[in-house]
């Protein structure tokens, strides 16, 4: 009821302005007065208010909704879109010789590829040009390539989305290949590993894959130092590629590995080499090993194989020209032996150099048969004398001085039948029988070396005990690696034995000098005395060895040199086979280092009585 | 029809409420005009000054920034290239190093490896060792004269094709 009064009262008040409505309505017209609209501004807003609510509310909702509930999602959607991600590679550490010259490095190169379903368009729109699409393209392209018309027209005909055109260019060429703009030609940078000197340490350094895992030598046994660890960039990229400057981005640096520094000489391997391939070629050999040793400290300023290899393309070698033979050919060191035995017992103080034997061409021991080498009528010699003339027969005499245990302990002081414990894979240390399993003829041929293997290096590290005043010293081939600041971290210092004193080294080494004629033997160097040994074994194939280990300078060694050849096909002494070799090596070796002549003359002995 | 709203108006208000007649108030009153304290203009001037400056100073910046962006993508392909020119010449460098290539060259200009050098002790000033004029040695007849290019080859990635003419890129 109120609300029908207060309308007829409005009624009332909106009649004064002049209402169009006749107001004799009646009853019925009465009750319609409510419809009447116009007079609801108030509603009219409160509902434009509500309307308005509603539409902020239901705005901000959203708002809420994608800034703040929905917010991470989103913004992780977009930001994904725009942010790359590149690997840095990490590079491949150098692999040095002891100068720094480089033997193994690391480089970028690019594989060319071709979308060949694209080159059509080259030059589609010119006017000028004479021919277009591939035609056009193989002729720009064939001189930079390197490659005739008709052989880069091929690589480019076809419908491949994707295949290489071209491995492995350098930055150059793939520059001049971009630069000639062939639509669906590209590039992707990749890492090569060169070996600048070829074959010289090949065999040392080894060789990677074409993906870059490492195969072989001391690729593969160092790899751990060598690769470093990749690093990452992530950036929001603009449409041209450029960073967006107020993007996140996050970098962690590429840790490049670490440079390994050999021990090797790189300009004494080469010669090494190259005289090992003139002392197998002599002789027909199957191949060659040569050592340049320091026994002081240990490092191996050379080792040479021949036939060898090239890193750089290490499928075009047999597989066994790709390993080391001076540490995985085992072999049975014949004379070089002897030197072993003659030690013992000069330590042992059974024998001395002056010790007299009667040396027939042939003497049997528990009835075992022993002989020399060559058919010879009685001798009468001192143990100097045996040496010189490498009687196995005078050296059984001196070993029957000493039990064979004592023997066996001294042949494993002087590291023979143990690994050396050089940085490369592939070793086999060879095998020296305990003294039980001496039977029969093995006691007696022990002495000369023969019933025993070694490896070459073996065998040079054990001779360099002599040099060494009596301490073998652990060969080793790396000098360590490389830090940031360029110095080098040494690996350690390399294991020591004492196998003979100091006074025993001395004499054997005399004993030794005495062996070498400074005028007359093959493996003299002019201007120095040298000490050494020749040996010649035959092997189980009915082959021989033969083997010259010699020290220089004698009386002040420096550096022991061994050069071993094997697989020959008859009976060829040491002396005529490897000591030659041996002579030119240490030459070059001691004008290498810097070696100065001591002026002294060599060492003679008495070697009769 | 300004005049017919001014009756409207207090025509309606009044009857909202429970209060008396509206016809007790006075229906017009004169009231002074409002006194403006100056013109408005100057802050309005400021303000959009101030936005005008803010929003420019943040595209300066932005330029600058995206500029830098540009300008460091630039440079880092000009050290990409800087470094492959110098990949390439310490390349070349290690190539004319290696021995091989080394023997060969001094080989070609008539030089023969030492066979006895000769010494000198500084601090007595004395030689050491005899030499002697350097002769065209044939080497140790003990050993075979292997070629140097047999005994220890080249690396084999200096096997440049030989049909290889320049780089294609000249005159283009």
């Amino acid at each position: 009821m109120t609300s029908s009064r207060r309308n007829g009262t409005q009624r009332t008040a909106r009649s004064q302005g002049g209402s169009r409505r006749p107001r004799s309505s009646g009853g019925a017209a009465r009750l319609r007065i409510p419809q009447a609209r116009i007079g609801e501004p108030a509603t009219r807003h409160r509902l434009l208010i509500a309307l308005a609510m509603v539409a902020v509310l239901a705005l901000s909702g959203r708002l809420i909704w994608v800034q703040g509930l929905d917010a991470s999602a989103r913004a992780e959607k977009a930001i994904a879109q725009r942010t790359v991600t590149r690997t840095i590679p990490a590079l491949r550490g150098e692999i040095t010789d002891r100068n720094g010259v480089v033997l193994a490095s690391s480089v970028q190169r690019y594989d060319l590829w071709v979308n060949q379903m694209q080159v059509v368009d080259y030059r589609k729109g010119s006017k000028t040009a004479k021919t277009t699409g591939v035609e056009a393209a193989a002729e720009k392209l064939a001189p930079v390539l390197g490659w005739s018309v008709s052989k880069t027209e091929k690589a480019l005909t076809g419908d491949a989305g994707f295949s290489y055109l071209r491995k492995n260019v350098e930055p150059e060429v793939r520059d001049a290949v971009m630069s000639l703009r062939i639509p669906g030609i590209g590039s992707d940078p990749v890492a090569d590993r060169i070996y600048p000197a070829g074959s010289v340490a090949g065999n040392i350094i080894g060789f990677v894959g074409a993906d870059g895992t490492a195969l072989a030598g001391t690729e593969l046994s160092f790899d751990e130092e060598l690769s470093g660890t990749d690093g990452k960039t992530t950036y929001e990229r603009g449409a041209q590629g450029q960073i967006i400057p107020t993007g996140k981005q996050e970098t962690t640096p590429a840790v490049d590995g670490s440079d390994v520094v050999l021990t090797i000489d790189r300009d004494l391997q080469w010669k090494s080499q190259q005289i090992v391939a003139g002392a197998v070629e002599k002789w027909g050999a199957e191949g060659g090993s040569a050592v340049v040793y320091n026994a002081r400290t240990g490092e191996v300023l050379a080792l040479a194989e021949y036939p060898s290899y090239d890193p750089n393309d290490p499928g075009a070698a047999d597989e066994e020209d790709r390993g080391n033979r001076s540490i995985s050919n085992v072999f049975e060191p014949g004379s070089t032996g002897k030197l072993f035995t003659m030690a013992a017992a000069i330590e042992e103080g059974t024998v001395t150099p002056e010790t007299e034997y009667e040396i027939p061409y042939e003497m049997y021991f528990e009835g075992e048969r022993i002989k020399d080498s060559h058919s010879h009528p009685d001798q009468r010699l001192t143990l100097a004398g045996v040496l010189k003339e490498s009687s196995n027969v005078g050296t059984v005499q001196a070993s029957e001085t000493l039990t064979p245990q004592v023997r066996y302990d001294y042949l494993k002081a002087f590291g023979l039948g143990e690994r050396t414990g050089v940085e490369l894979p592939g070793e086999s240390a060879g095998v020296v029988h305990p003294p039980e399993d001496w039977t029969g003829r093995t006691r007696y041929t022990t002495a000369f070396g023969q019933g025993y293997s070694v490896n070459a290096l073996q065998m040079v590290s054990a001779v360099g005990t002599f040099a060494n005043d009596g301490v073998r010293v652990q060969p080793s081939l790396i000098a360590g690696t490389r830090q940031a600041d360029g110095t080098i971290r040494p690996l350690g210092e390399p294991e020591s034995t004492r196998v003979v004193s100091s006074e025993t080294a001395e004499t054997m080494r005399e004993m030794m000098d005495n062996a070498v004629d400074d005028e007359t033997s093959s493996a003299a160097v002019t201007g120095y005395a040298v000490a050494g040994k020749t040996g010649t074994a035959q092997v189980s194939d009915g082959t021989y060895t033969a083997s010259f280990i010699g020290v220089a300078p004698a009386d002040d060694p420096e550096i022991v040199v061994g050069v071993f050849v094997f697989g020959l096909n008859s009976f060829i002494s040491g002396s005529r086979a490897a000591a030659p070799a041996y002579s030119e090596l240490t030459t070059f070796a001691l004008q290498n280092q810097g070696i100065a002549p001591t002026g002294k003359p060599g060492i003679q002995l008495e070697n009769e009585w | 029809m300004a005049s017919t709203t001014a009756v409207h108006a207090p025509a309606i208000r009044p009857v909202r409420g429970t209060r008396p007649a509206a016809s007790e108030r006075p229906r017009l009153t004169v009231v002074a005009t409002p006194k403006t304290t100056g013109s408005s203009m100057p802050f309005t001037l400021l303000c959009t000054v101030i936005v005008a400056a803010t929003l420019a100073a943040l595209l300066f910046l932005n330029i600058q920034m995206s500029d830098a962006s540009y300008e460091i993508t630039r440079l880092q392909g000009q050290s990409q290239r800087l470094q492959e020119e110098a990949q390439a010449l310490s390349e070349t460098d290690e190539r004319l190093g290696t021995p091989q290539e080394l023997e060969r060259q001094a080989r070609e200009i008539g030089m023969v490896p030492v066979s006895d050098p000769a010494y000198i002790d500084l601090d007595t000033g004395e030689i050491i060792g005899e030499t002697s004029p350097a002769a065209q040695t044939e080497g140790s007849p003990e050993l075979a004269q292997v070629p140097a290019e047999v005994a220890v080859p080249p690396a084999q990635i200096y096997d440049e094709p030989s049909a290889y003419h320049g780089m294609g890129n000249e005159g283009a």
